[in-house]
């Protein structure tokens, strides 16, 4: 908590019941729109990230597709941006999450961004499997 | 709010991938030669009639100077192309006849020519024009002088379109022109990162008016256009300062003009390339300036990236916007995936902030 503080200090950070809760802005450029995330983490589990204000959105001219790499990416309005492979080591919990989980949330706002912008994804990943979406 | 004009912000970025989206396509380009290199041979070679004047050949214009821009759509692009006859020929239309004939001589030619008030135009559908000028020697001591017939004055034009690519090269590249020889073929085509700020800023600048003026007749010249960027061009470190700069100065240079801006050729001072404009035509130029310095500025301070991509798609074309942040998302990702993107507070950069953090490469899961 110490090190977001430091490195991220326009979020604010607490822990309830055993859970650090962080909310804040988050501006991916310096010509893009600022969003307000949370992110929770409970030692043991991999950290959530929420994007709360503005929600995720699909594409207006293609309503159809799904935001990639997301979480419940069917179920709209309620999408999570889904950073990494779980178990890939991309996370783990003895890695810092101001050096890790937060700036990977910048990265992947932009690639949403151009997204939107492109059609196109272009941060790179791995594709869900069909039919395992979470 | 002060523009971010640095090499690395969003907005130079984007305009360095634009123009890069606006190059002329190597395959056009080397068609362009093939039929620039027969249309000269068919001209000057051995049993033409005009062999006995000696003829020489050399490109003029965009090309010679390395500011084409890929035409939009179906448009065309032109290939300029001098064909300087040694001769003391008295009558401009006899000289200018000479030459319509030997290109009527030709099944291919004679169906796609067009007869223009200076040049002959070869009309290659889709492509783009191939204008032959011809032109004799002014014998102007020292200089690259030429004649050129003008149909409307039925009668003889001074033009010196080598001494203005070297004019005109001599700012972009600190280089003038280098070539002597007397019958030349294209220069070789250059790549966006190969050319200078100035010849860049000069196609954005050609692009945008293309899209602003969408091929109304008051749409102002070309060559207006280069030589405003060229005579006002002060080394800027990048794209947009250069671009931003440029329009800056006009408009200076407009509201210190009590009457319409002349805009006379550098090397032959007489000759106001901006002598179309009337009170309109000159007032439509004069909003277009406007306009596109207060586009950049709003676009250099917009938060919200959806709107700037929508901006740059109406000013530039959505082709080469979408190949621009197609090309952006590619390198930041090219950088993320290296552990070589920084992250801070003001966001995501490719250049290092305060108490930024280079995070490790991360795999984005999830269809």
């Amino acid at each position: 908590m110490a090190q977001i503080r430091l490195r991220w200090p326009h979020l604010t950070c607490q822990i309830r019941n055993g859970t650090l809760v962080c909310d804040g802005p988050v501006q991916p450029t310096a010509a893009s729109r600022t969003y307000t995330i949370r992110l929770q983490y409970r030692v043991g589990l991999e950290p959530r990230i929420r994007i709360t204000k503005p929600r995720l959105e699909r594409r207006t001219s293609a309503p159809d597709q799904p935001i990639p790499h997301t979480y419940d990416s069917t179920r709209q309005g309620r999408e999570r941006p889904c950073l990494f492979f779980p178990g890939s080591g991309d996370w783990r919990s003895d890695k810092s999450l101001a050096a890790t989980v937060i700036p990977w949330v910048y990265e992947w706002l932009v690639f949403y961004e151009l997204w939107h912008i492109t059609g196109e994804w272009l941060g790179g990943g791995i594709e869900h499997d069909q039919g395992s979406d979470k | 709010m002060r523009l971010d004009q640095t090499t690395d912000s969003h907005l130079n970025l984007l305009l360095d991938g634009i123009c890069r989206a606006i190059q002329l396509p190597a395959s056009l380009y080397e068609d362009a030669e093939g039929k620039y290199e027969a249309v000269a041979d068919w001209l000057a070679r051995a049993g033409s009639p005009l062999a006995r004047f000696d003829p020489a050949v050399f490109p003029q214009g965009s090309v010679r100077i390395g500011t084409t821009v890929r035409p939009r759509g179906r448009d065309e692009y032109d290939v300029d192309l001098v064909l300087l006859l040694n001769t003391v020929i008295d009558d401009a239309m006899h000289l200018y006849g000479l030459v319509r004939d030997r290109l009527l001589a030709h099944r291919t030619y004679a169906g796609i020519l067009e007869e223009k008030k200076r040049c002959l135009r070869l009309n290659y559908a889709g492509q783009f024009h191939l204008d032959v000028l011809p032109a004799r020697p002014a014998f102007w001591p020292g200089s690259t002088r030429l004649y050129v017939p003008d149909k409307q004055l039925r009668g003889w034009l001074v033009s010196d379109p080598k001494g203005y690519a070297s004019w005109f090269l001599g700012i972009a590249e600190g280089e003038r022109d280098r070539t002597l020889a007397k019958t030349e073929p294209l220069p070789e085509l250059k790549s966006a990162e190969e050319k200078s700020l100035l010849q860049r800023t000069v196609q954005l600048l050609k692009r945008r008016r293309d899209v602003y003026f969408d091929g109304d007749e008051d749409s102002p010249a070309s060559v207006v256009l280069t030589t405003l960027a060229a005579r006002h061009y002060r080394n800027q470190p990048t794209l947009l300062a250069t671009l931003v700069d440029t329009l800056e100065l006009v408009w200076a240079e407009i509201q210190r003009t009590q009457d319409i801006l002349a805009v006379p050729n550098p090397t032959l001072p007489q000759e106001d390339f901006a002598d179309a404009w009337d009170v309109n035509s000159y007032a439509r130029f004069v909003r277009f300036v406007r306009d596109f310095r207060a586009e950049l500025v709003r676009l250099g301070s917009s938060q919200n990236m959806e709107n700037v991509a929508d901006q740059l798609a109406e000013m530039f074309g959505e082709q080469p916007t979408n190949a621009a942040y197609r090309e952006y998302g590619k390198r930041l990702q090219a950088r993320a995936g290296a552990g070589r993107l920084y992250v801070g507070l003001a966001g995501v950069s490719t250049a290092g902030g305060r108490k930024a953090v280079r995070p490790p490469p991360f795999t984005p899961y999830g269809s």
